[in-house]
């Protein structure tokens, strides 16, 4: 996990004809059980947001509608409308069917957990 | 720290009321003030005003909206996760901390019927121009 498969997603990858593709902000943590991924894509909604994983490779693709309220002039901008595109690759460590992923208030979160054998284990001593 | 980022040129439609939009911003401990947070369209028609800004990941209940005649001001905080026992982070790009920005509006808001929505990260706000602010027809009598 958390090894970036491309560094750029650039214009050329757009989706639309009027928005461009950028790679979301993304923090990434591991705990003893999971790996977590959380992506900021406001705009997105869910019918708009697709999630996969194939070939150890897990991609994020956001869309967003540009353009601003009906009947309206842009008056002032400082953000264009934009798709998120971005992909990692993850290791098998990761059980791939039971990847979990959730969207609120503009944040992806995915959360990725790890295979049993790739957890930590306790070991016990035995005192003899 | 005064800050202006954003020519005037930019509002050529209300090019006559001057100084529009001009930022306010102060510093505000350990934010984004300084650079602008959250980024602001605004889209506008003879007597209203609507703003979008991008801040994904707040509980809109902790944005503070302020209007006064022409003032805008939108404060908040993105809290930090708590981490929890044996976590490591791998990256952490996302926006974390408070945020304030001040805006002047091209005109004064009748704060009676602003109102405020937050979906998928983006707040929108929908303004309106006050009534005795409101461009009058002056009748030119021909004698």
């Amino acid at each position: 996990m958390a090894t970036e498969k491309q560094t750029c997603c650039d214009i050329e990858n757009a989706r639309s004809d009027s928005a461009y593709t950028i790679r979301p902000n993304v923090d990434i943590w591991e705990t003893s059980d999971s790996f977590n991924l959380e992506a900021e894509i406001p705009g997105v909604n869910q019918e708009n947001l697709d999630v996969k994983l194939e070939g150890g490779v897990l991609t994020i693709i956001g869309r967003v509608n540009a353009g601003g309220p009906e009947g309206m002039q842009s008056l002032h901008s400082e953000y264009q409308s934009r798709n998120f595109e971005r992909t990692f690759e993850v290791s098998n460590d990761i059980e791939g069917d039971n990847i979990n992923a959730d969207l609120k208030n503009g944040i992806l979160h995915i959360v990725l957990p790890k295979r049993e054998a790739a957890k930590p284990k306790q070991i016990e001593i035995k005192v003899t | 720290m005064s800050y202006n980022r954003h020519p005037i040129s930019l509002f050529h439609d209300f090019g006559l009321l001057g100084n529009l939009f001009n930022e306010a911003n102060r510093t505000y401990e350990k934010s984004r003030a300084s650079s602008g947070y959250p980024k602001v369209n605004a889209y506008s028609n003879e007597n209203t005003l609507a703003l979008t800004a991008e801040i994904p990941g707040v509980d809109p209940k902790t944005i503070d909206i302020s209007v006064e005649g022409n003032k805008l001001g939108i404060a908040g905080d993105i809290p930090s996760r708590v981490k929890g026992e044996n976590e490591s982070y791998h990256r952490g790009e996302r926006f974390i901390g408070k945020f304030q920005r001040e805006l002047t509006l091209p005109f004064n808001v009748d704060v009676s019927s602003a109102s405020a929505s937050y979906l998928n990260g983006i707040l929108t706000l929908n303004l309106a121009r006050r009534e005795e602010d409101k461009p009058k027809k002056i009748e030119v009598k021909v004698s």
